[in-house]
C-alpha cells in the first residue's frame, strides 16, 4: 500500500481538508464501488437465477440460486461451438500478427529511416477507423475473392483489427533496449543475428507477451468484423451474446454468455498488468 | 553493407505489418469509394456518377447523422468532464488509492457488449435504478432509460464503458507535469483554480484532446450499443449504412455513410485540436 494519509500544515481548510483527510477517499471508495460493483454483481445473479423460482419485481436479489442458466445455455445453444471458434479465431489471428510484426518492429526500433512516424501512424489506422465500415466493405472485397463466410476470411480480418496492438508494444519494446549493450556486443564481435537471438529476444520478451494477450483479447471480444463476415455459418462468443441482446432478447441466457466472455479476459489482462508492472494498457493506447 | 543495401534491407523488414495493413485498408477505402459513386452495385449496372449520394442525402440520413453526431459529442465531452476530477484527485496520495484506480479501471477491460448488458440490467424499466428511485420516491413511475429517443441509455453506458480511458490518458499527462511547477505556481500566489487554470489545464490538454477524439470516433461509428439500448428512431449512422447494405443491398449508399462517419471524425479531430492549439497560447 502507497496510501498514506499526509497532513501538509494544520491551517488548510475547506476542500484541501477533505482531500487530505478521510471521508472523500472513503466517498470515492464506496462511488466506484456502487457504481463499478453493483452491475456485475446483478449480471451474476442474473446467471444463478432459479427457473422454478423466478426473480421478479419486489425481490432484491433472486429468491433462490441456481446453476440450470449455465446448464441450459451449453445444452441448447451453440455456445460450445462458438467457444472453440473464438479460441481458434484468438489463436490464428495473434500468431499471424506476431509473424508480420517482428520483422516490422525489429525495422522500426533498431533502425533510423524516413517515413517512420507515417509508419507508426498507418499501423494504428485499423484502430481508429470505425469498425462496422471495415467490416461492411472488408465483407464486400472478401465476397469477390471467396473470402466471405469462410475461416481464413475472418483470420486475415481479425489479424488487420489486432496487429496495432501487437505492432505497437512489440516496436516500444525493440526502441526500449539501450544502445550501449547493443554496442558492446557488436565491439564484441556479435553478428546481428546473434544479437538479435541472445540479446534483443530475451529483452522484448515481455512486450512479445504483454502485445501477445492484447491481441488475443482484442480478437476474442472482436463483433462488428465476425458478425458481418461470419454470421450464420461462423458464431463467436461475441455474436451470440450480441443475438441474446437484442432479437433473441433473454436476460439469464445473456447473463451467462456476458460471463463466459468477460471473465477470462479480465483475468488475463490482470495478470499481464501483474507480470509486466507497467500500465501496458495505458502504453498501447496513450501516446497516440 | 553498402548504404543502399541497408536502405533495401530495412525496407524489407518494414514491410510486413505495414504491407499488410495498407493493402486491406486501401482496399476496403478503394471499394468505399468506388461503390460510393456507383460502382459494383447489386444490380451489376453500373451507372457512375452522383445518384447515390442524391438518393442518400434525405431526411433519415440527415436524422440519423444528427443524432450520431450528438451521442458522440455528449459521451466524449461528458466523458472529459468527468474524467477530470478523477485524474486531478488520484495523482494525491491517500488511503485506498491502489483499491480504487484499480476498481475505476475495471470497465476498460470489458467488451463493449458487455458493458452494454450490465448497463442495460441496472436501468431496465424494473431494473434496480428505477425500483430505488421509486422506494426513496424520488419518481412515482420507473423511468423508461433505455431505447428511449434521446439515446439517454446508449450515452450512459459510453460514458462508463469510456471514462476509465480517458481518466487513464488524463491521469497519465497529469503525472508528467513537474510537482515545482505546481509548487512555482502556489509560491507566487495561485490558488487551487489558478494552478488548473493556468498550469495543469494547459500542459494536460493534448492527453485530454486524444481521449476525446478517440472516444468520439468510436461513439459516432457504433453499431452494436445502439443496437442493444439505442432508440427504435433515428438509427446511428451505422446502424442506418448496416441495413442500407446489408437488408437492403443498396451499397453505394451504405457507401455514402462510410464515407460521412470518416470526414465527420476527421474534422473533428482537426477542429478539436486547432482549437486545443489555441485555448494554449490564449491561457499560456
Amino acid at each position: 500500500m502507497n496510501g498514506r494519509v499526509t497532513f501538509r500544515g494544520g491551517r488548510r481548510h475547506g476542500l484541501g481538508q477533505a482531500i487530505r483527510s478521510g471521508w472523500l477517499p472513503l466517498l470515492l471508495l464506496f462511488g466506484s464501488l456502487i457504481i463499478i460493483g453493483v452491475p456485475i454483481v446483478m449480471a451474476v445473479a442474473w446467471s444463478l437465477v432459479d427457473p422454478d423460482n423466478p426473480w421478479s419485481f419486489p425481490d432484491v436479489f433472486p429468491p433462490s440460486l441456481s446453476l440450470a442458466q449455465w446448464q441450459y445455455v451449453f445444452k441448447y445453444t451453440d455456445i460450445v461451438r462458438a467457444i472453440v471458434t473464438s479460441y481458434e479465431l484468438a489463436a490464428a489471428s495473434t500468431l499471424l500478427a506476431f509473424v508480420l510484426s517482428l520483422p516490422t518492429a525489429y525495422a522500426i526500433g533498431r533502425f533510423d529511416f524516413r517515413g517512420k512516424e507515417a509508419i507508426r501512424i498507418l499501423l494504428l489506422l485499423p484502430l481508429v477507423l470505425p469498425g462496422l465500415v471495415v467490416a461492411l466493405f472488408l465483407s464486400r472485397v472478401f465476397g469477390f475473392m471467396g473470402l466471405a463466410q469462410t475461416f481464413p476470411g475472418l483470420v486475415l480480418g481479425h489479424t488487420l483489427l489486432v496487429l496495432p496492438y501487437m505492432a505497437r508494444l512489440m516496436s516500444t519494446s525493440f526502441e526500449a533496449i539501450p544502445r550501449d549493450i547493443s554496442d558492446a556486443a557488436s565491439n564484441l564481435g556479435a553478428s546481428e543475428l546473434r544479437k538479435f537471438r541472445e540479446i534483443y529476444l530475451p529483452m522484448i520478451m515481455p512486450g512479445i507477451f504483454a502485445g501477445a494477450i492484447l491481441t488475443f483479447i482484442a480478437s476474442l471480444e472482436e463483433f462488428a468484423l465476425t458478425f458481418v463476415i461470419g454470421t450464420p455459418d461462423y458464431q463467436t462468443i461475441p455474436t451470440i451474446l450480441f443475438g441474446f441482446l437484442t432479437q433473441h432478447f433473454v436476460r439469464t441466457n445473456a447473463a451467462v454468455v456476458a460471463l463466459i466472455l468477460m471473465v477470462p479476459n479480465v483475468v488475463m489482462l490482470f495478470i499481464a498488468d501483474r507480470a509486466l508492472r507497467a500500465d501496458f494498457v495505458a502504453s498501447a493506447y496513450g501516446k497516440l | 553493407m553498402t548504404k543502399r543495401g541497408h536502405r533495401l534491407a530495412v525496407l524489407l523488414l518494414v514491410f510486413p505489418a505495414v504491407g499488410y495493413v495498407a493493402l486491406f485498408l486501401a482496399a476496403v477505402l478503394i471499394m468505399t469509394l468506388l461503390q460510393s459513386v456507383g460502382f459494383f452495385s447489386f444490380t451489376a449496372t453500373t451507372t457512375i456518377g452522383l445518384d447515390e449520394w442524391a438518393k442518400l442525402l434525405d431526411g433519415q440520413t440527415w436524422d440519423s447523422f444528427i443524432y450520431s453526431l450528438r451521442i458522440a459529442l455528449a459521451s466524449s465531452l461528458g466523458g472529459l468532464f468527468l474524467a477530470y476530477p478523477i485524474a486531478l484527485y488520484l495523482r494525491n496520495n491517500f488511503r485506498g488509492k491502489t483499491i480504487i484506480s484499480n476498481l475505476l479501471r475495471v470497465p476498460l477491460f470489458l467488451p463493449a457488449l458487455v458493458a452494454a448488458f450490465l448497463i442495460l440490467n441496472i436501468m431496465s424499466f424494473h431494473g434496480i435504478l428505477n425500483e430505488t428511485l421509486l422506494a426513496l420516491r424520488i419518481i412515482k413511475e420507473p423511468l423508461r432509460m433505455l431505447h428511449d429517443d434521446q439515446g439517454i441509455g446508449v450515452l450512459v453506458i459510453q460514458i462508463w464503458k469510456n471514462l476509465p480511458f480517458q481518466t487513464l490518458i488524463l491521469t497519465a499527462v497529469l503525472t508528467n507535469v513537474p510537482r515545482e511547477l505546481e509548487a512555482a505556481a502556489r509560491n507566487l500566489g495561485a490558488g487551487s483554480f489558478s494552478v488548473f487554470r493556468f498550469v495543469l489545464f494547459p500542459l494536460s490538454l493534448p492527453g485530454a484532446v486524444t481521449g476525446v477524439v478517440l472516444v468520439f470516433i468510436g461513439v459516432l461509428g457504433d453499431f452494436a450499443v445502439n443496437s442493444i439500448a439505442g432508440p427504435l428512431y433515428p438509427p446511428s449512422l451505422a446502424i442506418r449504412m448496416y441495413l442500407l447494405g446489408h437488408a437492403f443491398s443498396e451499397w453505394g449508399q451504405a457507401a455514402g455513410i462510410a464515407i460521412i462517419t470518416m470526414v465527420t471524425a476527421l474534422v473533428f479531430a482537426v477542429l478539436l485540436a486547432r482549437l486545443a492549439k489555441l485555448t494554449v497560447r490564449l491561457v499560456g
